[in-house]
């Protein structure tokens, strides 16, 4: 699928939501974090990852962020990380999963650039996650050079043997109108497609979340929201590495 | 619809485009499932083409025979008095949703967006804000529909001007801005995002400007087309086309049936795609086809609360994207359950009748004559 392509099937599952008479959480069939198959899809494979488990029986994982309350260490709250890995031990019983994080808060991904290469000789990850777009579009930095940052950053993490994962920013439907998500959107959607390196939509995800009345992100309460998304992002994310290293059946685009 | 320079008011104008307004009111909810009830799930185009056509075609109606008999000046100063109508009701609405942004930020708790939350801080800055309202580049969520509507009224002596003496020429105009808008992305920017206007200002008065010209030079050729049963049977074909097309946007599943090149949605609905300006002239010539300017149930009293809307389309459009965000507001922060979506929907429509009965009732009484007091 073209990046393009892709986009306009994120917009359709969003406005085919909104269509639906009534979309609860589809708890039955899919689970409660159910979302389009199509939008947690990996377009491109992790060879690594693969070799990893399959030879070596341990998976190591690195996730390198600008946002620190994404990533754990917000008043004590499980994050995705900490789900990710529990939803990988949990279906890799005889794998050593293995997940470090690497945060500089609130710095753009020109600066988390750097942490790359050091993190790949010192740790050996299979996988580098790299968390990108939220610090970027509040700061508005200059599109052209973002891309060629993730770029290089993409292109720094395969010379090292490591496979790449850019991981992008999450849908907020309260500030959504007030920055412009769209062209950072784009361009990571355009540098994991020219890479090919799987991109982990967050944005297209949780705004079918919020449309299909899955979860109620327009939230101004702490009610426990954080962590249903988190878990379910990192359920998602588990599958999504597993799919793209072959270790999981692809769903298929028709679901 | 032909222009009878001293016929009597046309009631499809005022019933469809007071149609138009309920639509876009229901339509602006967020996450209203009423708006299944109006046209925007069955074809491409929506209630914003019919509201800003028909705005076109009355606005050049009534002011395009002030403009012959009062001259340009007088005409021209009609209009821009609308457009300063409709820009101080913008900056009164845009203040009330300022207000829900700071009320939102303050009352913030939910740690799932604390990076995000930072974005707010551009309410420190009250001071921009208000400045970036009064130059139309903070716009109000889901109700774009208004700026557009100011900058439209706003440049419109200038088109209605070139449409009276030269019509094909000042089609020819509109149709080259919008290519610009269309292909070149020429827009208006936003704060604090730069991004462009939902609505398209370059792109929208294309359908405003083809309003105005059907009002001051298209009678012949609309009544040419609507007697043509080729082209009514081309329109036929082209809305059932849509319509199939537009079911596929229903549902996930059906969308991976269509083959790669079958897949247009979204249509491009900022730079007002072709597909979507078509289908719009397909409806409205049907319309005209089918619903003579006499049509009997356009005087049932059916009709009535619909045409009293379109009649005030000004004060009523204004509360509706009041209603709507209200309603919206409702909707997020307290309830939206199904029945509480209805409720709202209602509520706002009859808002909007009351509101367009009291407007009549106050024209009434600037009609009557000035009592003169016994000493």
């Amino acid at each position: 699928m073209t990046v393009g392509m892709k986009t306009q099937l994120g917009i359709l599952a969003v406005v085919a939501a909104l269509a639906m008479p009534s979309t609860p959480a589809r708890a039955s069939d899919d689970g409660a974090c159910y979302v389009p198959p199509f939008l947690v899809e990996p377009q491109a494979a992790l060879h690594r990852v693969g070799e990893d488990v399959k030879q070596n029986n341990k998976l190591s994982i690195v996730i390198v962020s600008g946002s620190p309350s994404q990533v754990g260490g917000t008043k004590g709250r499980r994050s995705y990380p900490s789900y990710l890995e529990a939803a990988l031990r949990e279906r890799l019983p005889n794998v050593d999963v293995k997940i470090d994080i690497r945060v500089k808060a609130r710095r753009p991904a020109s600066d988390l650039i750097a942490l790359l290469p050091t993190i790949a000789e010192e740790i050996k990850p299979s996988l580098i996650v790299w968390q990108v777009g939220t610090v970027d579009t509040l700061l508005q930095t200059d599109i052209d050079s973002f891309a060629r940052t993730l770029e290089q950053g993409v292109a720094a993490i395969g010379e090292k043997g490591a496979d790449a994962l850019l991981l992008g920013m999450q849908y907020s439907p309260r500030t959504d109108r007030l920055l412009d998500y769209t062209s950072y959107l784009n361009t990571i959607r355009e540098v994991a497609d020219t890479a090919r390196v799987p991109l982990f939509d967050r944005y297209e995800i949780m705004r079918y979340w919020n449309v299909a009345g899955t979860f109620d992100l327009t939230s101004l309460k702490d009610d426990g929201l954080y962590e249903k998304v988190h878990t379910c992002i990192g359920e998602l994310l588990a599958d999504f590495i597993l799919r793209g290293a072959g270790l999981k059946e692809s769903k298929g685009i028709g679901g | 619809m032909t222009a009878k320079p001293s016929g009597e008011r046309d009631l499809r104008l005022d019933f469809f485009r007071g149609l138009s307004l309920w639509f876009i009111f229901i339509d602006h909810i967020p996450f209203n499932r009423m708006s299944w009830l109006t046209i925007r799930n069955y074809g491409f185009s929506d209630a914003a083409e019919i509201f800003v056509f028909i705005s076109g075609y009355t606005a050049a109606f009534v002011y395009g025979r002030m403009m012959r008999e009062q001259g340009f000046v007088v005409a021209g100063a009609r209009i821009l008095k609308r457009a300063w109508q409709l820009y101080v009701a913008f900056v009164f609405l845009s203040v009330i949703y300022i207000a829900q942004i700071a009320y939102v930020a303050h009352n913030f708790e939910n740690p799932l967006f604390a990076e995000e939350m930072v974005t707010m801080h551009f309410l420190n800055r009250p001071e921009i804000v208000l400045l970036e309202v009064l130059r139309l580049r903070f716009l109000l969520a889901n109700a774009d529909v208004l700026p557009l509507y100011i900058v439209l009224m706003a440049a419109f002596p200038a088109i209605l001007w070139l449409m009276l003496r030269a019509p094909t020429l000042g089609l020819a105009l509109s149709i080259a801005v919008w290519a610009a808008a269309y292909f070149g992305g020429v827009n208006l920017n936003l704060y604090p995002t730069g991004r462009g206007w939902f609505f398209n200002p370059f792109a929208w008065q294309l359908l405003f400007s083809i309003g105005a010209w059907c009002a001051v030079a298209g009678g012949d050729w609309i009544r040419m087309l609507r007697e043509s049963n080729f082209v009514i049977t081309l329109c036929v074909i082209y809305l059932i086309g849509a319509f199939a097309m537009q079911t596929t946007t229903w549902s996930p599943r059906w969308l991976n049936v269509l083959p790669d090149w079958l897949v247009i949605f979204p249509l491009d609905k900022s730079g007002m795609s072709p597909l979507r300006l078509a289908h719009f002239l397909a409806l409205a010539l049907l319309t005209v086809h089918f619903v003579p300017q006499n049509a009997k149930w356009l005087n049932w009293p059916i009709a009535q609360p619909l045409i009293l809307c379109g009649r005030h389309s000004l004060e009523v459009f204004c509360l509706g994207v009041f209603l709507a965000y209200t309603a919206g507001f409702i909707l997020i922060e307290y309830s939206s359950a199904a029945y509480m979506q209805i409720l709202v929907s209602l509520g706002g429509v009859s808002a909007m009748v009351g509101l367009a009965a009291l407007m009549s009732w106050y024209k009434s009484l600037g009609q009557r004559p000035p009592r003169i007091q016994a000493a």
